[in-house]
């Protein structure tokens, strides 16, 4: 330290010094494509609205007041929504890839072994989870191994629904209860596998990645007397309402539009499955860096508490508010311990590759 | 100010008159025929074009987890034939088929005294009635008159407060054979009724009076004359009811509950929830060859026994 005529010190520098700064020097200048990576370059130009594949009713209309409203909001980009057949989406995506041009969507929101499934097929674009603001906020289900480009957005899952007034089913109840010849026509089964197959398939000892689920179909086909309707969420409400069924195996959001129905999670456990969403392939570059902009919105924890409050269903953030009508309930598991104990979680890529072969056996077991 | 509207009106007529000539067929010589058969040529190609690429992606093999296309193969129609689905596929035909006929069957029998009766009621007034009360089903879509069956059938609707009455729990006759049945027959009974009444309004009133005269009862006369005069109008009704029948949707999804698929259905299961067209179009084409042999066999074998009983009459007398 030398002092000056006016009093003042000056710092000399020395060696050391000058190493250090070369040393802090360096390692901001090797930082600085760390971080060009971690947040890609905002294009310059921005598209005129983003398209958005999604289910009508609540779906449409949670996804409208949560997630397009702050993206909206945030970048100035208007959000459509296009509720077309998700199959039907998915050809005009491939279509528009083996064409070189725009797809009729930019993002997809479906369930996850389809968003697995195009991201086989080559009709999803990787999605750079560097868009996501908070990582460590979300919950194991939101980025699953093996997603490289889609992310999870909401779980849910399918206990046993049943009208108190004419069927009471105990607090303790195995899936092998549905047998019972007491609920003879009674029933209502999905016309989608896994809400049955898997929860069977787990009550027989068998893990369908590795067994032959053929046991598992023959007992489906014994549970045809019980059989009363099958169907989508729609076919429940209708079927319950006239008295067609008593009791059935569907979404706790479904059973909640109908006023006084209970559900129970049999002691296997209830399928967890999750909703995804992606972005198209083939986009222009500036419609696809927005387009995961919007991906991660979805993830925010305020946006995903509005997901869960609009169409019941699990957040995947685990800092998002859970609505008060999820807390403590068996059909809702939100935290990793909750989804281990109560909930059947069968790897997408083995649900997806066998989606052909068990849709059809399953719905050869539950007609008359 | 009037003569001169009536100028421009008689202009405008002249004009209309002079473009006729130009555009009216008659110009077009031989060529006339081919020219007004082309609309109905563009139409029986585009059904054809999709016949045929239904029939090409059904000799592919197909996996539709990574949507890839595979070679030539019969992998599609032994899916159809082979278990463990197969059995699945040809009940659903065989149960298509079954209710088809059946429906048709009970539309042509209640739609030839319908149509009769509509005919030959004198006051002009009572017989248009009827005939827009024939029409009204085909006032209202299909999914809101089915979801007006699926109330009436239903366990709390007037099907189960009827079987209540006679004791009997949930009598309801949604997701059986019988409540598919009354939903379908609802719409194919005008159909055949209005298919039948053409060929029926041809028949002269003074046949009928004659077989009377000579003695014939009711049920003769029904016999005899006016089921024979009505046949051309039967046979429509019977293909036309059959074959849209055969092709029915709604009525087996809603009232059936999902138990007791057509095979529309089934094709639409496999292209939503399989993800599989290739399959789907084997079933489709495999519907198409049944439907017609349906169709066409009995139609020939009745053409043949009318030949040998017309030879027959011939040599006896």
């Amino acid at each position: 330290m030398d002092r000056l005529a006016n009093g003042s010190t000056v710092r000399r520098i020395g060696r050391r010094d000058c190493l250090a700064a070369v040393i802090v020097a360096a390692t901001a200048l090797g930082g600085l494509p760390a971080l060009a990576s971690e947040l890609p370059m905002e294009p310059a130009t921005k598209p005129e609205r983003l398209v958005v594949r999604t289910w009508g009713g609540p779906w449409r209309t949670t996804y409208a007041d949560s997630v397009a409203a702050s993206f909206t909001a945030k970048t100035g980009i208007p959000v459509e929504f296009d509720v077309t057949d998700f199959n039907e989406v998915q050809v005009k995506i491939a279509q528009s890839v083996g064409a070189g041009t725009r797809p009729p969507v930019d993002v997809v929101l479906t369930i996850e072994s389809m968003a697995y499934a195009a991201q086989v097929q080559g009709l999803s674009a990787p999605f750079d989870t560097a868009f996501i603001a908070a990582k460590d906020e979300l919950g194991p289900l939101a980025l699953p191994a093996g997603a490289t480009n889609y992310v999870n957005v909401a779980a849910y899952s399918q206990p046993v629904v049943y009208d108190p007034k004419q069927v009471t089913l105990p607090d303790t109840m195995s899936w092998n209860d549905l047998f019972d010849p007491k609920y003879e026509g009674k029933l209502f089964v999905t016309n989608t596998f896994p809400s049955l197959l898997f929860p069977l398939a787990k009550a027989m000892g068998l893990d369908p990645a590795k067994d032959d689920l053929t046991p598992v179909f023959d007992k489906i086909a014994g549970l045809k007397a019980n059989i009363g309707a099958a169907g989508d969420e729609e076919e429940f409400i209708a079927g319950i309402g006239a008295g067609e069924v008593s009791l059935g195996i569907t979404l706790v959001g479904t059973a909640m539009e109908v006023e006084g129905l209970k559900w129970v999670v049999p002691t296997e456990g209830a399928v967890v499955s999750t909703e995804s969403i992606y972005v198209a392939a083939g986009l222009p570059e500036d419609v696809n860096y927005w387009a995961q902009m919007f991906v991660a919105e979805a993830l925010t924890a305020e946006n995903q508490g509005k997901i869960a409050a609009g169409i019941a269903e699990t957040p995947v953030n685990l800092k998002a508010p859970v609505p008060d009508f999820m807390k403590g309930d068996a059909a809702f598991p939100v935290t990793p311990e909750e989804i281990a104990k109560y909930g059947i979680v069968v790897p997408v890529d083995v649900e997806a590759r066998n989606r052909d072969g068990w849709q059809a056996a399953y719905s050869a077991a539950i007609q008359r | 100010m009037a003569e001169r509207y009536s100028g421009l009106r008689w202009r405008l007529i002249d004009g209309l008159i002079g473009a006729g000539r130009i555009l009216r067929p008659g110009r077009l010589g031989r060529l006339q025929p081919y020219v007004l058969m082309l609309p109905a040529i563009l139409l029986v190609s585009v059904l054809a074009v999709g016949l045929i690429y239904l029939g090409w992606l059904s000799i592919h093999a197909y996996d539709s987890f990574l949507m890839q296309q595979g070679g030539i193969s019969a992998q599609q129609y032994l899916l159809l034939f082979e278990p463990p689905s197969g059995p699945f596929y040809q009940q659903t035909l065989l149960r298509t088929l079954l209710l088809s006929l059946t429906v048709t069957a009970g539309a042509v029998l209640l739609g030839l005294p319908l149509a009769y009766v509509i005919i030959r009621t004198p006051r002009r007034a009572l017989r248009v009635t009827l005939l827009v009360l024939l029409l009204v089903p085909f006032l209202m879509g299909e999914i809101v008159r089915t979801f007006a069956w699926y109330l009436i059938l239903a366990n709390r609707g007037m099907a189960g407060w009827v079987a209540g009455l006679f004791g009997i729990e949930d009598g309801g006759l949604l997701g059986t054979p019988l409540g598919v049945f009354i939903g379908m027959m609802q719409v194919s009974t005008p159909l055949a009724t209005l298919l039948i009444m053409p060929a029926m309004r041809r028949i002269d009133p003074n046949l009928e009076r004659a077989a009377a005269t000579l003695g014939a009862s009711p049920a003769r006369i029904w016999a005899n004359v006016v089921i024979p005069l009505t046949w051309p109008g039967i046979v429509a009704a019977i293909v036309v009811v059959l074959l849209l029948n055969i092709a029915e949707y709604d009525m087996p999804a809603i009232l059936g509950l999902g138990r007791l698929p057509f095979v529309a259905n089934v094709i639409g299961d496999i292209y939503r929830l399989q993800q599989n067209l290739y399959l789907g179009s084997a079933f489709s084409l495999l519907l198409l060859v049944v439907s017609t042999l349906v169709v066409v066999l009995p139609g020939l074998l009745f053409l043949g026994w009318l030949r040998l009983r017309r030879r027959q009459r011939r040599m006896a007398a």
